[in-house]
């Protein structure tokens, strides 16, 4: 029965169940003087009872449901009226007729809450017959009403009582939030108002600490920073007017602030669909500096290593061009072996620097760069190594040129990468082909030889720095291990992907795809 | 200017590196070397050799390779004849850096001493051509 289901579910969603409540019995007190009777009552209907919230002239606290006038009356939208239960068929027999309570006058309007389930009624009652007039009707409807008004509006005021606790929870932990992390924090309205910040923040940008106020403009604290020359150089008016036209039309910005004090803060901006937008700034100074002498490391290694190795590799060459005097066979031989391996050592320092620079996050020059061009230009810088080994190239390219945005030397070194590899691990007389082509939105670039394949065990450590296969397995050919994990690197720090195919004994396929740039940025 | 590369100045520390790149130049090139280990060295003698050709370490002892370039292109002597680097750290940036001063080139060691006469040649003759 789905309207007592609603009925028992709203008593219990107003929490009704329960015994007297003063402000209904007040309104009885004034139902019975206004109806002028002895009895008056508000009843809640539960499964197996009725209950008295309010009551006047009435001392149980309850009965059994069954027996209830406002059975009827929560049936019926209008008021119920029994003028002389001792002669209506559905009451004669009743207990509150024919018992202690002895009710002969019945007359109830239903308490309809939500969507009109009535949860019980207010009745007037009279130990004799009664009439019950139209304007009788109307004024206890009246009063029903202002039952109903009284329970919703204490569910109201409860659940906004609740509400305002858990929103209270939600703002202490988002405020304890912000002031314990790291970050500085500041989140704006669409007015440019500060709403919510942390110290942090202050302190980061050496901001007065009197601005740490709601309401302050972003304008005015962006305009301080401007005017010590932290946002870049040029008009401080200027450079605020930038950022506030980049927060009203881009999603997210980083910037770098080198602050006056020497710090290096790293703000990321993020502006949300209803336009306001959030700060969050880092302390970059010591990831700064810990780059800084990385590169000042790298930059020292490399000096170190080269000079001697310079001095070796001349000298070595000077005498093989006989500069030193005619050399016996013996000799020019072994100065061959060494003059080979001091190159080696210097492709391996070559290498070995580049690994340590790209995990260090240099940047890379970017420009439109049409792959066809940098893959020939690929192909024919291998062309010699691969002859060598009496290895041929074919490349393949598309009709169409395809262009990325990318450093189009380093682009040249992952190709060149992936073909000398290939040709490396070729037989003689073996073939490797160079494909270029398109995929949707993206260029593919495969690299193909029909070697040996890729030993299972090795896979996993494929793309690792210094990883290389037995020495049986290269058949003596040198490399350092570094090309793959250098080749990856690029490719992914261009936004694309690498990956292979191989089957031992059949060859190996090498692809990367690249996201091609739009025609629009292209014209653009 | 002369009409003809002739004499080349070297400032470079390493008398390794002096010795071999003078014989590639002199014994190869068949140019003239006048080396120095520093660059107040050879800035005390510029005007006396006038060199046709400058090639400058990037690390030297006091003055900085750099320093040297932009004394180099103060003096009536070098200030438009080319002005070569040759240093073991290159690094992009660097490369860029030095050309940005005013280098007519950057040329990486290891150099290949048999090769390294006709890259200076080719240097003269792109900046002469130019001038």
């Amino acid at each position: 029965m789905p309207e007592e289901r609603a009925r028992q579910k709203a008593i219990e969603e107003f929490s009704l169940k329960g015994g007297r409540e003063p402000a209904f019995d007040r309104i009885t007190r004034l139902a019975a003087e206004m109806f002028d009777v002895p009895t008056s009552l508000v009843t809640v209907l539960a499964l197996d009872r009725q209950h008295f919230r309010g009551a006047c002239g009435m001392d149980l606290p309850d009965t059994p449901r069954d027996i209830a006038f406002c059975n009827y009356t929560v049936r019926s939208s209008d008021v119920f009226v029994v003028e002389d239960a001792a002669t209506d068929p559905r009451f004669a027999e009743n207990p509150l007729v024919t018992g202690e309570t002895k009710v002969r006058f019945y007359a109830g309007a239903p308490i309809e809450l939500g969507k009109d389930v009535a949860i019980g009624s207010l009745c007037v009652l009279d130990r004799q017959p009664r009439t019950f007039s139209e304007d009788d009707r109307r004024r206890l409807q009246l009063l029903a009403g202002t039952v109903r008004d009284i329970i919703e509006l204490r569910a109201g005021s409860l659940a906004a009582e609740e509400r305002g606790e858990t929103l209270e929870r939600q703002r202490s932990l988002l405020k304890a939030t912000v002031d314990n992390v790291q970050q500085g924090i500041a989140v704006f309205n669409q007015d440019l108002g500060l709403v919510l910040w942390n110290e942090r923040f202050f302190d980061l940008f050496g901001y007065p600490k009197h601005l740490a106020t709601e309401g302050v403009n972003a304008r005015e604290l962006m305009a301080i920073a401007a005017a010590r020359g932290e946002l870049g150089p040029g008009d401080p008016d200027d450079i605020v007017e930038g950022l506030i036209q980049s927060i009203r039309t881009t999603r997210s910005k980083y910037v770098d602030v080198a602050r006056t004090n020497g710090s290096q803060l790293g703000v990321m901006r993020s502006t949300m669909p209803d336009g306001r937008f959030i700060l969050v700034a880092s302390d970059m100074t010591e990831h700064w500096q810990l780059l800084r002498m990385k590169d000042e490391f790298i930059s020292t290694v490399s000096h170190e290593l080269r000079t001697p190795l310079t001095s070796i590799i001349a000298s070595l060459s000077l005498i093989e061009r006989g500069l030193a005097g005619a050399l016996s066979d013996r000799g020019a031989q072994l100065v061959g072996v060494a003059l080979q391996n001091g190159k080696r050592l210097n492709g391996l320092i070559n290498e070995i620097l580049d690994v340590e620079r790209l995990g260090s996050g240099i940047t890379f020059e970017l420009e439109p760069v049409e792959l066809g061009e940098a893959t020939t230009h690929a192909v024919e810088q291998n062309r010699p190594y691969a002859e060598s080994l009496a290895v041929t190239i074919s490349q393949h390219l598309p009709d169409e040129p395809l262009v990325v945005n990318g450093d189009r030397g380093r682009i040249q070194q992952a190709l060149s990468n992936l073909i000398s590899n290939a040709a490396k691990f070729s037989e003689q007389g073996q073939e490797v082909d160079v494909t270029l082509c398109r995929m949707a939105d993206r260029a593919r670039v495969m690299v193909e030889d029909r070697g040996t394949g890729i030993p299972p065990g090795f896979e996993p450590r494929l793309f690792q720095r210094f990883a290389q296969v037995d020495n049986a397995e290269r058949r003596g050919r040198p490399g350092s291990g570094l090309g793959l994990a250098i080749t990856k690197h690029i490719i992914e720090r261009h936004g694309g992907t690498i990956g292979y195919d191989t089957e031992v004994g059949r060859g190996t396929i090498f692809f990367f795809d690249l996201p091609l740039v739009v025609e629009a940025e292209k014209a653009g | 200017m002369t009409a003809q590369l002739q004499t080349i100045l070297l400032v470079e520390d390493d008398p390794d590196i002096t010795l071999l790149a003078t014989i590639a130049l002199e014994e190869v090139g068949g140019y003239q070397v006048q080396a120095f280990g520093s660059g107040a060295d050879a800035l005390a003698r510029i005007a006396e050799i006038a060199p046709d050709c400058v090639i400058l370490d990037y690390r030297l002892p006091g003055m900085t390779g750099a320093e040297v370039l932009e004394a180099l292109r103060q003096v009536p002597a070098t200030k438009s004849i080319p002005i070569v680097f040759m240093t073991a750290s290159v690094m992009p940036e660097q490369v860029t850096k030095l050309l940005a001063l005013g280098a007519s080139a950057v040329i990486p060691k290891p150099f290949d001493p048999l090769d390294l006469p006709a890259r200076i040649q080719a240097i003269w003759n792109e900046h002469s051509g130019t001038d």
